[in-house]
């Protein structure tokens, strides 16, 4: 005799089934007083005649199990613990951005996309490890028979393994970022520099011979000067006048500039206040790109500036008088005026009070902001600053170092050579600021002094750091101590209940 | 404004349901079938008197054998006092209308 299929009583049974297994899955994440409430609901389930009328009443143990889970999340202190991780986390990440983009503003938009296409392959990735983790660690609670709630919590487990990953995930990338940025800067640009004055140039060259790893080290002469007047006529001549407003009934909305005259001058002389010089008679020349000649770059190495006007420098100008000048003023510090190929311009030494007249024979362009890595806004040949300085120039260094060298170099030259100027070309803000001839610098002295408070601002910023980075360490640690310790408290727990 | 304890209208048909024989001893089907409550919602109520001393709970054996243990639940003199001090409080502010509309409990279970 076949048995009839009746669809409405084999859904009937699976539904009794399903109530079955819901009441079984539910009594497996509660215990002590809800547990015994379940028991209570279960024992009910025979009552009810039907499959559904079953499944409904034992859907209702389900909110036993969120009452259990929701009294748990009271009141235990270490349960914030996996979030003080992940707060700690983001902190540290919030951190690192912060850190990378002051330190390397012109990095900040490629670091933007690499790290965006790194999400996208790590994020997978996480999910995957963190994923395996959980089983894992789910099978080794299964195969200790433990069945306390503390262990079994699925999102304290989750919180914590997805934290300690992302913790660990960050240090590394971390560190694996800088090293990536420091080998970057040490194949690009010159990253620091030096200037010393002939006294103290035996030292800072000492303390470059014993620093490792060195990518690049250029050499240059440099010197400060007064410029005294152009093509024979005084500054305050060169400078046009005060721009003026015609009559407020024509423009009502006109405005002017605030500058007075003086400050316009001021930005004038800025532009040959200093004087970097090459070696030109032996192929150091002033590494310009994008030179309207059809020359182009100077082969291997890195480029400085961009010239638009006139001609670069050559072998050919080595012992002569003629220089490159800016075309442009920093900061728009003398607008109206505008350097003329063939003009002369007569400056006077601010060491030895000697005169002498330069002829600019081209012209580079120098974008506001940026980084560059000059020690002076006049290029010349060395023997420029040999006339200026009667044979005493002061020592510019550029160097491609990482930000670890620097700080151990600096710090070297601090203690040896303390009148040195230190440039950290990095730091867009005090690269513009602190390379002679951007700001008002008319004398040595005052170069000086000028520098001196970045050097307080640079050891205050890595002793900030450095403190910020050991608070965060310490967090960890005693987090991670935390979470050892509860751990090791539900072990024993488990292990003195009976039955286990 | 936060509410007082007790006063919710599911609490006040469990306790209504319980007060209907004060001194007998109640399922969770027959308070169920009786004030229409789901089981998601009549545990966890029924804990909470528990919890506040209104309830006193006990554990009853199997009338057909196979079967497991039922719980079984009745109102404390104090949980009788003070559900009564309720359910009169509740009914002066809705008044008996109200109280006729709800469905009717009739004898308690067990």
């Amino acid at each position: 005799m076949s048995r009839r299929f009746l669809p409405g009583a084999a859904l009937d049974r699976l539904a009794a089934r399903t109530a079955c297994r819901l009441l079984a899955w539910s009594a497996a994440r509660v215990e002590g007083n809800e547990r015994a409430w379940l028991d209570a609901l279960a024992a009910e389930l025979d009552e009810f005649e039907s499959g559904g009328a079953q499944l409904l009443w034992a859907a209702g143990g389900l909110r036993l199990v969120w009452r259990g889970e929701r009294r748990q999340l009271v009141g235990r202190a270490y349960r914030f613990s996996p979030v003080l991780v992940i707060v700690l986390g983001v902190a540290l990440f919030v951190w690192l951005a912060f850190s990378i983009a002051q330190q390397y503003v012109w990095l900040a938009l490629g670091l933007g996309v690499l790290t965006g296409i790194g999400v996208l392959v790590a994020v997978p990735t996480l999910i995957a490890l963190v994923r395996a983790c959980v089983k894992l660690v789910s099978r080794w609670l299964a195969a200790r028979h433990a069945d306390q709630q503390r262990l079994r919590r699925t999102w304290s487990r989750l919180a914590l393994v997805v934290g300690s990953l992302c913790l660990v995930s960050l240090v590394g990338l971390g560190l694996a970022l800088n090293g990536a940025v420091d080998q970057m800067l040490a194949q690009g640009p010159a990253t620091a520099g030096v200037v010393a004055s002939a006294a103290d140039r035996g030292a800072v060259e000492a303390a470059l011979r014993q620093l490792p790893g060195m990518a690049r080290q250029d050499v240059y002469l440099t010197t400060l000067v007064k410029p005294l007047s152009v093509n024979g006529m005084p500054l305050s001549e060169v400078a046009p006048g005060p721009p003026l407003c015609p009559p407020k009934s024509l423009a009502p909305n006109c405005q002017v500039p605030t500058r007075t005259l003086a400050q316009v001058v001021q930005g004038i002389a800025d532009k040959f206040t200093s004087i970097q010089s090459f070696d030109l008679a032996h192929g150091q020349l002033p590494d310009i790109t994008n030179f309207d000649d059809g020359a182009g770059s100077n082969g291997p190495g890195y480029n400085q500036i961009i010239g638009p006007r006139g001609r670069r420098l050559t072998a050919s100008d080595a012992n002569t008088y003629n220089v490159m000048v800016a075309a442009n003023c920093p900061k728009q510090a003398c607008p109206g005026y505008e350097p003329v190929n063939g003009d002369l311009v007569t400056v006077e030494s601010l060491v030895t009070r000697q005169i002498v007249q330069l002829r600019i024979v081209g012209q580079y362009y120098v974008e506001d902001g940026q980084p560059i890595p000059l020690f002076g806004m006049v290029l010349a040949d060395d023997s420029v600053v040999r006339a200026l300085t009667g044979g005493a120039p002061s020592y510019a260094y550029g160097l491609r170092i990482s930000a670890t060298q620097r700080q151990a170099l600096f710090a070297q030259l601090r203690a040896v050579a303390p009148a040195a100027q230190l440039y950290d070309f990095t730091r867009l803000g005090s690269a513009s600021r602190s390379v002679p001839g951007y700001t008002d610098f008319t004398d040595p002295f005052a170069a000086e002094l000028a520098f001196a408070p970045d050097q307080a601002g640079l050891q205050a910023g890595q002793i900030g750091e450095v403190a910020l980075l050991a608070a965060l360490l310490a967090s960890i640690l005693i987090v991670a101590t935390w979470e050892i310790r509860a751990l090791a408290r539900a072990r024993r727990t488990l292990s003195a209940a009976p039955g286990t | 404004m936060a509410r007082l304890p007790n006063t919710s209208p599911q609490t006040l048909l469990v306790l209504e349901a319980l007060l209907e024989a004060p001194t007998a001893w109640h399922y969770g089907y027959a308070l169920s079938q009786r004030t229409s409550l789901r089981s998601g919602t009549l545990y966890p109520l029924l804990m909470r008197l528990a919890e506040q001393g209104w309830l006193e709970t006990r554990w009853t054996e199997p009338e057909r054998p196979g079967r497991p243990p039922r719980h079984t639940y009745r109102l404390t003199t104090e949980g009788a006092r003070s559900a009564a001090a309720q359910l009169a409080n509740a009914r002066a502010e809705r008044g008996e209308t109200a109280h006729h509309s709800r469905p009717g409990i009739e004898g308690a279970g067990a």
